[in-house]
């Protein structure tokens, strides 16, 4: 059934110059191979780590910031934030929340905030704390977080890989001066970042806290994404000495 | 023409690429149903993935899919009144390299990006790669033929 293309007619359609794409079947097959692979390519692309679109986050002026803290040292409260960068409700605080508290509360010089990393949601959430280390090591923690944060997917679903990490830290680069990609991939790819990861963890699970986001006000915890309104109470006792 | 063993092979590992494509079909359609993994691997965890699925659809039905588009190809290409048409050969070995070419990207997100491995899927995989080896030679053939056919 086979009708193999005789060797002698091959050579004289080389030897005249018509080896043409008919020679491989024409049309017909190469253009349903080219057809496949616009399909697969297709595929791929709608498929892709990373693919959605990035959410909205506010951020404030945030003056007086000095690795994972913003606002001022001798501020009469202190707001620790136990957080997850892959946990929903970490993300929907900082979309809805976080912003008003900065301009409320942290410029004023009120409240230092400091965020720690309760990484229990997997290789995403520690890949993602790490990230955020190593923006820290250049001044650039909050702009990380906010970065991170917007581009939130499902866990552990590569959205934190390496890769689109280092990707991130383009973004960064572009609001930052002076923010050194180069330098933050060494750091991301030596896992060098990995331990304080782990151990600011552990810290907070010791110190009770079991899930995210988890806030203390001066000690006082508050569980959960809640709005301002609580932390605006929260704030007020605490600076009462309540 | 292909040879027996090789036909044998290619329509028994269709079969069961369908076989193992529906199991996986059941999995992401029945919420309550775990895959069953015997100890390899992490299905859930792929399967549970934002990679399952493409829009609305999960990619094992796409899978699916292929191996029913193989499944008729094979038929056509082997009875009724398209018996013998190369163009039915061309489009085994394509849609079976696409095939390929997909698997060989989920296995990438298994890996590198979920972490975690779908037993199942490695299987469709490798069948799905057996099958375009198996349809290699045909494809051959019948691209000489069209290519003759144009000649003439």
């Amino acid at each position: 059934m086979s009708q193999r293309q005789p060797f002698e007619a091959t050579k004289t359609a080389i030897g005249r110059g018509r080896y043409t794409l008919n020679q491989w079947g024409g049309l017909p097959v190469l253009g349903s191979v080219a057809v496949a692979l616009a399909v697969v390519i297709a595929m791929v692309w709608v498929n892709r780590p990373g693919g959605g679109e990035p959410v909205a986050i506010q951020s404030g002026a945030r003056t007086q910031v000095s690795g994972r803290t913003q606002g001022d040292p001798k501020a009469p409260v202190k707001i620790v934030e136990y957080s997850d960068f892959q946990c929903p409700f970490c993300q929907k605080w900082v979309i809805e929340t976080a912003h008003a508290l900065e301009q409320e509360f942290v410029e004023s010089g009120q409240v230092l905030l400091e965020y720690r990393y309760f990484a229990f949601l997997g290789e995403g959430s520690k890949k993602a704390a790490e990230a955020a280390e190593c923006a820290a090591d250049q001044n650039a923690f909050w702009p990380m977080h906010d970065v991170i944060y917007s581009h939130q997917g499902a866990e552990n679903s590569g959205v934190y890989s390496a890769g689109n990490l280092k990707k991130y830290a383009r973004e960064v680069a572009a609001k930052v001066d002076g923010f050194d990609t180069g330098k933050f991939n060494s750091c991301l790819d030596s896992g060098s970042k990995r331990q304080i990861v782990e151990t600011l963890t552990q810290q907070a699970s010791a110190a009770g806290v079991s899930s995210t986001p988890t806030f203390t006000v001066n000690g006082q915890a508050i569980v959960g994404a809640q709005p301002i309104d609580v932390f605006r109470a929260a704030i007020e006792r605490a600076k009462s000495g309540k | 023409m292909l040879s027996l063993t090789r036909q044998r092979a290619l329509m028994l590992l269709i079969l069961i690429g369908i076989g193992v494509a529906t199991y996986l079909v059941y999995v992401a359609l029945d919420a309550s149903a775990e895959p069953y993994c015997s100890g390899i691997g992490d299905c859930h965890a792929v399967q549970s993935s934002e990679y399952a699925k493409i829009g609305p659809v999960p990619v094992a039905v796409f899978g699916l899919l292929m191996y029913l588009g193989l499944l008729v190809l094979f038929a056509a290409s082997n009875v009724g009144p398209l018996k013998g048409k190369p163009l039915l050969r061309v489009w085994l070995t394509v849609l079976a390299g696409s095939g390929v070419l997909y698997s060989a990207y989920l296995t990438y997100l298994e890996l590198e990006v979920i972490h975690a491995i779908c037993v199942y899927c490695v299987i469709s995989a490798s069948i799905v790669t057996a099958i375009f080896a198996l349809s290699l030679p045909g494809f051959a053939a019948a691209r000489r033929e069209i290519a003759a056919a144009a000649e003439e």
